[in-house]
């Protein structure tokens, strides 16, 4: 029994040495890879613990720039920027131009926006997404409980019904 | 029904009518104590400087060094014979058989006399019935109230945004014009605004013509998830600039806009049979859009202006051409207006040019050898003259008032004669409005 220990520690030390001289004298290489095109996503975070923390109102120009920026993830061209705030201005009734402009956005194939099956698959998550995506904070557990109970009862509330109510909200004003 | 029965019930429903108030077909319901002359008022401010020559003096190229030709290029809204020679523009026929001239009341030497002669300047007088010394106003409200806070605030019943609209031709500093910064008055009693040329044309349609429209219940949500978001917010937006119209009249407007966008041929266009909507002008889809609005809306007070004149700076043929455009589409309007079963009969319709021109001409000559005017405040650039029509029984046909030596009116008296027409001049706190209501049109 002595002899096989003896034995096998001499193995396992010999494994270890020649392990050791494999590796101890390997070569550095340094590899320099160059990314063309690299394109970084950027995650939603919540950037308010709550809505008192929001007392500064938004520009109306910074309006439609947000409204872009949260319905396309990424910022508005300036030619369509410059375009969208000839008809702003050419209408009375900013509110009602907000939400002519916010309708066009939501109809565009490349928003970003959950289907009403998606939202209807995971009320839970939709609510939590929506107030980061467009309040930049968490819901309350009491504004979680009340917009999922409000979407649940009625069948036919739709993702366009809360994303508009939500930019005509008073909070969506202010940063 | 025997001959006793039917005199009784007559006589009962006189009497009716002269003890209960009018339902008008408008749906206003207002005392029979004639404080009203009508229901409905359209002010065209007949812009883009206007000399008195060119308009009611008739003179057309007879101001021009080496010309002598005469005539009038206004032949729907002035009585009196087109030119014959020295023709530089298209001739349309004219869409009125009778002029407005001839259906009103016309002021043909009415004075601008302060201020000075700038467009915005003009338009501003014209809308708040104040002269303005300031020179250049960048899309800030005007200091004194507009036609349409005085009539939103002190007429009785108080009517919604969508009962007053200001359509302008062009941008620049006239948006600002539909509310003033007094802080009496505001955004709270202001005008529905719009600027038809944009949102009509190419970029209101890439942009705004798939929008959606919502259907009560819609509305009903969307009211419901807002309310709950702003219960948990302590602020209010309330520098949003701009009127904000109830949630019924903003699905209205949205729905005339987003409809008008997706069957363009529902507006129908200022322009005789036969001509190419290429011969339409800003002020001509400026003016069929305010068809629009009085067609969709029967708003009570509409102001709207032209602008495209203004090429007289720099080209007189263009000027006279555009004039005479400008002229058809103010027929034009008046046409449809008395096609309407509301606003037929119980409309008046006062035009005025925001200010004149130059006696002396600029340098610039056009391909016809014709000079251009300016408009730097000389005396023949506060010429203005002021047209007011409407049915016989309320405003004097065919009627002039005021000559060159004897000036009758000034352009700060048109606040007050709208408010006079529409019954609540008296209502207007003193010392606001220093013009005077030109009674000499009213029968």
């Amino acid at each position: 029994m002595q002899a096989f220990n003896r034995l096998n520690m001499k193995y396992i030390v010999s494994i270890f040495v020649v392990s050791f001289l494999l590796t101890a004298c390997k070569k550095k290489v340094d590899h320099i890879v160059n990314y063309d095109n690299v394109i970084y996503e950027v995650n939603t975070q919540t950037i308010y613990s709550s809505n008192a923390q929001k007392n500064k109102q938004k520009s109306p120009e910074l309006i439609i720039s947000i409204m872009y920026a949260d319905i396309f993830n990424q910022g508005i061209q300036t030619n369509k920027l410059l375009e969208i705030a000839e008809i702003y201005l050419a209408t009375g009734d900013k509110t009602m131009f907000n939400e002519l402009i916010f309708s066009h956005f939501l109809k565009d194939p490349s928003a970003i926006v959950p289907t009403d099956g998606q939202m209807r698959a995971d009320i839970d998550q939709f609510v939590e997404d929506t107030y980061i995506k467009f309040y930049q904070r968490e819901p309350s557990e009491y504004e979680k409980h009340y917009m999922i109970n409000l979407i649940e009862s009625d069948a036919n509330m739709t993702v366009e019904n809360v994303y508009t109510a939500i930019i005509l909200s008073n909070e969506y004003f202010f940063y | 029904m025997k001959r006793r029965d039917f005199i009784k019930k007559a006589s009962l429903t006189t009497a009716g009518a002269f003890v209960t108030p009018y339902i008008l077909p408008s749906g206003r319901l207002f005392a029979p104590t004639g404080t009203r002359l009508a229901n409905h008022v359209v002010f065209v401010l007949f812009g883009g400087g206007i000399r008195n020559q060119e308009a009611v003096k008739k003179m057309y190229l007879a101001d021009q060094q080496g010309f002598s030709s005469t005539g009038n290029v206004m032949n729907n809204m002035l009585t009196g014979a087109a030119p014959s020679s020295n023709i530089v523009y298209n001739q349309w026929s004219p869409i009125l058989g009778t002029s407005l001239q001839a259906q009103g009341a016309l002021f043909p030497e009415m004075r601008y006399t302060q201020g000075p002669t700038g467009h915005y300047n003009g338009h501003t007088v014209a809308m708040t019935g104040n002269y303005t010394e300031t020179g250049l106003n960048l899309n800030i409200n005007p200091e004194h109230p507009t036609i349409f806070e005085y009539y939103r605030k002190h007429n009785s019943p108080s009517q919604t945004a969508l009962k007053a609209w200001w359509l302008s031709e062009g941008l620049g500093p006239y948006p600002s014009l539909n509310y003033s910064r007094h802080p009496d008055y505001g955004a709270t009693y202001g005008a529905n605004y719009m600027r038809p040329n944009s949102i009509f044309g190419g970029k209101g349609f890439d942009y705004l013509n798939d929008a959606t429209v919502y259907q009560p219940d819609d509305v009903s949500r969307i009211e419901t998830m807002k309310n709950f978001f702003d219960v948990n917010f302590d602020k209010q937006a309330s520098d949003i600039p701009g009127i904000i119209n109830t949630r019924d009249d903003k699905e209205a407007i949205k729905n005339m806009i987003v409809s008008t966008l997706n069957n363009p041929t529902s507006l129908d266009l200022a322009l005789p049979n036969g001509a190419s909507p290429s011969e339409l002008t800003g002020d001509l889809v400026n003016i069929s859009s305010a068809w629009k609005v009085l067609e969709s809306f029967k708003p009570e007070l509409t102001v709207i202006n032209t602008f495209n004149l203004d090429i007289c700076h720099s080209n007189f043929s263009s000027y006279i051409e555009l004039l005479h455009k400008a002229d058809y589409g103010v027929g034009w309007l008046w046409n449809k207006i008395q096609s309407d079963p509301v606003l037929a009969n119980d409309t008046v319709l006062v035009c005025m040019p925001e200010h004149g021109r130059n006696a002396q001409p600029n340098s610039l000559i056009d391909a016809n050898g014709l000079a251009a005017f300016d408009h730097t405040s000389d005396s023949n650039s506060r010429e203005v003259f002021s047209l007011i029509v409407g049915p016989s029984g309320v405003i004097n046909q065919n009627q002039s008032y005021g000559t060159g030596v004897a000036p009758v009116g000034e352009s700060i008296d048109i606040v007050p004669t709208i408010a006079h027409i529409l019954g609540f001049y008296d209502d207007i706190p003193a010392g606001l409005l220093p013009g005077r209501v030109l009674t000499e049109a009213f029968v």
